[in-house]
């Protein structure tokens, strides 16, 4: 703190007087005055610090006096006066400084200057040159020279007179001067140390002048003879080594040392070295060259000490070497810290080679000069690979071809300019492969600006760079992404401002992104605000609005403006995006246009209307049923004519089908509806029936219904619809068609037999008409006179001739009713028995009789003529129908059923029955007004021909039945 | 009975008919031209014919046509029909035709009708 105080510059100190002053007088308190004394104090020296004291004290003394004279408020100023003053003396006690203490640091400081004017700058500055020994004196200036030359300090023993003349032991350290980082041993010398001079110095008087000078610079000498003798060490040599100038000589062989031989000093040499040093300063001695050597020399404490030795030889006029002088410097401390400084950068360097970077270095002009393990192992490269021939660097080796330019230009523009070098490039690696680096280099520069050297490193980034470019490939798909989705995609901030609207939004709303002066949220709120509908919105704002202060998803149908002016209905949606807190960070909405798709179902419910207008006013009965045919669906007309409702015939135990059945159908088409509906639902097929339908008003009414199934896409039934139209008008037109129809049928038939037997007539006529001409020729010729004998038998003969011819058309007309059997298969008689009754269904239908048909079980097909057995039961059927005619209602049964090896189908109508059952069968026999009596003929031909019979019979409760059989295994006719 | 035969001729496309009616014509005394068809008799011409006998149903022209076709040409010439088709006989007898015969004819009866007709023609001319 003094120190500090001594430092502060004397205005302040003026400041502080000044400061204390005005306290004093403006305070009335003495204590205002200590900081000026203290100043004074600090300041003071020699008369005026006497005067300082005086003055204190005078005023203490005073003060003390005034106190003890006078009572009251002077007792009290003067006791704080005279406090005031004691403290004062106090602080001037402690600032002041101990002169003795002043003495002793300046002796320190001089210590360590080197080359003090007096030659003893070792030496205290107290202690006067002519208090030492004048023996000693000598070996203290050797002891500070060799302490400052060699760095390892002296520690030395000399004597120093006291005041009463008397000399003592004393000890003096002299230090080199600098500091020395390694650990030295001083070397001590004692008085009672034994060393030795010579007795003659004989030739080498001027080499010992030559090291007593160079003792009295350097501190240690020595001179030989020009055989190697010595004749001079330094003392404190001889100490050091405890070795008298008889130890160093000592021959210890026969030989001299010139000669090879060993003596005493050599035992003073590190074993290593001494063959070495023997044998140069041998050489030496022979050739004159200077000796100039490094060897461990063994010190009396037993180590061994690195000394550097040199000796030069002197010469008389004729040039002959008279001797040699010269010095060994302990260069111990140079050595040791030479090997320091070797570990240091040894350790340096592993520590370069372990740290798991890659580090290298080169030369201010470009030359590499280093690389680390780490880089030579992960690259591969050597020093040798990254140098061109020249030395240069080459990088050829180092990184891809790709990057060679770049790498070059941006290393030669940092060589030049001395720019920090920075590139990334790809780099080789030991593997062979290529791997993003980056390199960055630093020139280390000298004092004086001067790039010294460039400290490299390279860093391996190609994870970085791959993730880098990995993330910048995801973010651009993702953008891309974003774009094309056929949508509008945007952000909101929590307050609801647009942050951002994807490429489609901004190209929709036609926004242009060129304007700087707006933000890109202001812009895009404003076109936002443009772009919706007047119409929509307020609301529009109003829930995004709400959406925005509770949190809750937005979603609207609102009209866009394009960009071309044309609003588009939109779909828009939006949820917010929360972090971990659940607050919200911002919103991500998406307007979906669904203007085409609004249009669309406008049109379809348009279709919709105008189909449903179309089904309900189509004059036409319509209806859906499920797949299993339960009623879904009546058209309003279809409701109107039942008089009742989907579901009011519901009925306990049966289906709604059944019950809607058999609430509309007429009991007579009940069965057949059932069977063909039934068929129709189970495999699907089409229905298409002509039966009667209740209307509300309880008549029946022919109705033709068609039912077809509606599919999905796989093939399944979803639906059935139906349609009835209403053909009474046409069925009662179509019964009085087909009455005229059969009339003309049957006026057909008679005009085709007519003109059968015609043609029958024809061919039989055409013989007979010969005959009876012939005949009437030939009476003539018999009758004439002469009579013509020879013409009448010509003619007889033709009159033979063609009455055989008659014979055969007759026969001819006969074989036209006799089928082959080339016509006949295996065909089930059930299949032929319900053809021919749906054939005659109809007609059955239309004289309001039904037709029942009945197949035994077990039928075995047949082999029979499908064509002629149709004729045959179309034929009984027709006649059945026709017998019951009168009574206009009826059933014709018709059965078929195994008997024995016979086949036995009846038809049995409830008519009048037969007045004579056999005679029915005799051509050209009929009971009916308008018969030509062939049909039941031909038909026992046809059955005749398969091998069966045909018959009739009466039924006991009246009618007829017609009976036919066919053999199980058919017989042709030619083999009966 | 003049030493001059009368000419016949026949047309019918059934030669058992045709020989027929060449017998019994013969056998009556007149001289007998038979054709199988109408086209062959008017290639022959009717030049010297005194009176035609043609069968009605014929390939060709059929026995009315060439009655027609023969009254246009010899108005005078007397033409029979005859025709196994009764119902066709029918028709032509109910408008009391005399030159018409249905096969079977009776023989004397045509021979009758022939005769008279060539002596009505004999008498007009």
């Amino acid at each position: 703190m003094i120190a500090a105080l001594h430092r502060t510059p004397p205005f302040l100190v003026s400041l502080t007087l000044a400061i204390g002053l005005l306290a004093y007088w403006l305070a009335g308190s003495t204590i205002g005055i200590l900081a000026p004394l203290g100043a004074l104090f600090l300041y003071a020296r020699g008369y005026l610090l006497r005067s300082l004291w005086g003055g204190l004290l005078a005023a203490f003394a005073g003060a003390t006096v005034t106190a003890v004279l006078y009572p009251g408020a002077v007792r009290e100023a003067a006791l704080s006066v005279g406090a005031s003053v004691a403290v004062a003396a106090c602080m001037g006690a402690l600032i002041v400084r101990d002169p003795s203490r002043r003495g002793a640091r300046d002796a320190a400081a001089q210590r360590q200057a080197p080359g003090h004017p007096g030659g003893l700058g070792a030496i205290p500055d107290d202690v006067a040159e002519g208090a030492i020994h004048p023996d000693d004196r000598a070996a203290i200036a050797q002891a500070a020279a060799y302490a400052f030359w060699t760095g390892v300090p002296q520690v030395t023993s000399y004597r120093l007179r006291l005041p009463d003349g008397r000399y003592r032991w004393t000890e003096l350290r002299a230090e080199p001067g600098y500091g020395v980082s390694v650990d030295v041993d001083a070397m001590v010398s004692r008085p009672d140390d034994r060393w030795t001079v010579t007795e003659s110095l004989g030739e080498t008087v001027q080499a010992v002048q030559a090291a007593k000078v160079i003792e009295s610079l350097h501190g240690k000498a020595w001179a030989f003879d020009a055989t190697g003798k010595f004749t001079y060490v330094t003392p404190a040599a001889q100490i050091a080594i405890d070795m008298a100038l008889e130890d160093l000589n000592r021959r210890l062989g026969e030989r001299e040392f010139i000669d090879g031989g060993e003596v005493g000093w050599m035992r003073g040499v590190h074993p290593d070295d001494v063959d070495g040093a023997a044998a140069t300063l041998r050489h030496c001695l022979k050739t004159g060259e200077p000796w100039n050597i490094e060897y461990r020399m063994l010190r009396a404490t037993g180590h061994y000490v690195w000394h550097r030795i040199s000796a030069r030889p002197t010469r008389d006029g004729e040039g002959r070497i008279t001797g040699w002088f010269g010095t060994s410097i302990d260069i111990d401390v140079y050595k040791k810290t030479e090997a320091a400084l070797r570990e240091r950068e040894k350790h340096l360097e592993q520590l370069i080679d372990t740290v798991p970077a890659m580090i290298w270095s080169m030369s201010s002009e470009g030359r590499p000069i280093y690389l680390n393990r780490r880089i030579m192992e992960v690259t591969g490269a050597t020093l040798d690979t990254v140098k061109a021939s020249d030395g240069s660097l080459s990088l050829k080796k180092m990184i891809h071809p790709n990057f060679w330019e770049l790498a070059e230009q941006t290393f030669t523009r940092s060589v030049v300019t001395g720019a920090p070098y920075n590139i990334k490039y790809l780099q080789h690696r030991a593997g062979g492969t290529y791997r993003w680096t980056q390199t960055r280099a630093e020139p280390l520069r000298d004092e004086a600006g001067k790039i010294i050297r460039w400290y490299g490193v390279s860093v391996d980034i190609h994870d970085l760079i791959t993730t880098q470019t990995e993330l910048n490939l995801r973010k651009q798909e993702l953008t891309r992404l974003i774009d094309l989705v056929p949508s509008f995609l945007w952000r909101l901030t929590p307050t609801g401002a647009p942050n951002f609207f994807n490429r489609r939004f901004i190209d929709f709303l036609g926004i242009d992104e060129g304007g700087l002066e707006q933000s890109q949220t202001e812009r895009y709120a404003a076109a936002l605000k443009e772009a919706i509908h007047p119409d929509d919105a307020s609301r529009v704002w109003a829930e995004l609005k709400r959406c925005l202060s509770s949190g809750r998803p937005y979603a609207m149908r609102y009209r866009l403006r394009r960009h071309d002016g044309v609003y588009r209905w939109m779909d828009g949606r939006a949820e917010p995006l929360l972090d971990d807190d659940g607050s919200i960070i911002q919103w991500h909405g998406l307007s979906h246009d669904i203007d085409d798709q609004l249009r669309v179902e406008d049109a379809l419910r348009e279709s919709e209307r105008s189909l449903r207008q179309l089904v309900e006013t189509l004059p036409a009965l319509i209806y859906c049923a499920a797949p299993n045919g339960e009623p879904i669906y009546r058209s309003e007309k279809l409701g109107e004519f039942l008089g009742f409702g989907l579901g009011d015939k519901d009925a306990e135990g049966q289906t709604r089908l059944a019950g809607t059945l058999e609430a509309i159908i007429h009991p007579d088409d009940l069965p057949n509806v059932k069977e063909k509906y039934g068929r129709s639902l189970a495999t699907g097929t089409s229905y298409a029936m002509k039966h009667r339908l209740r209307r509300a008003d309880g008549e029946f009414r022919w109705v033709e219904t068609r039912t077809a199934a509606m599919r999905n896409a796989e093939g399944e039934i979803v639906q059935w619809n139906g349609i009835s139209f209403e053909i009474e008008d046409q069925v009662r037109a179509q019964e009085a068609l087909t009455l005229t129809q059969e009339r003309l049928a049957r006026a057909a038939q008679a005009a085709s037999l007519a003109e059968l037997s015609a043609s029958i007539a024809h061919e039989v006529n055409q013989p007979l008409a010969a005959v009876v001409a012939n005949s009437h020729a030939c009476q003539r010729w018999l009758t004439s006179d002469p009579p013509n004998l020879e013409r009448a038998q010509r003619t007889i003969e033709r009159i033979i001739r063609d009455a055989n011819s008659a014979a055969d058309v007759v026969g001819r007309v006969r074989a036209l009713f006799r089928q082959t059997d080339q016509a006949r298969n295996l065909c089930p008689l059930d299949a032929i028995l319900h053809e021919a009754r749906d054939l005659m269904m109809e007609e059955a239908a239309r004289r309001r009789m039904r037709i029942e048909v009945e197949v035994g079980a077990g039928l075995p097909s047949l082999e029979l003529d499908r064509i002629q057995i149709q004729q045959v039961l179309v034929n009984l059927i027709r006649n059945g129908l026709e017998a019951m005619e009168p009574a206009r209602r009826g059933v014709l049964r018709v059965r078929t059923l195994r008997a024995g090896d016979f086949v036995r189908t009846e038809v049995r109508d409830t008519g009048m029955g037969l007045g004579a059952p056999d005679k029915v069968f005799e051509a050209f026999f009929s009971t009916k007004p308008n018969g030509m009596g062939m049909g039941l003929a031909i038909s026992r031909t046809i059955i005749e021909t398969h091998g069966g019979r045909l018959w009739a019979e009466n039924n006991q409760d009246g009618g007829a039945a017609f009976i036919f059989t066919l053999p199980v295994e058919a017989k042709s006719d030619h083999d009966r | 009975m003049t030493k001059h035969k009368s000419v016949v001729a026949v047309v019918d496309d059934d030669p058992r008919l045709l020989e027929s009616l060449e017998e019994l014509l013969e056998s009556a005394g007149y001289a007998v031209r038979s054709f199988s068809s109408a086209a062959a008799l008017t290639r022959a011409g009717l030049s010297g014919l005194d009176l035609l006998i043609t069968d009605v149903g014929m390939p060709g022209l059929n026995g009315f046509e060439l009655r027609d076709l023969v009254n246009q040409e010899r108005p005078d010439l007397p033409v029979f029909l005859i025709t196994g088709r009764h119902e066709i006989a029918e028709q032509i007898r109910a408008r009391a035709v005399e030159s018409f015969f249905c096969k079977p004819f009776d023989g004397q009866a045509l021979l009758a009708a022939i005769a008279r007709a060539l002596t009505q023609q004999g008498r007009g001319r």
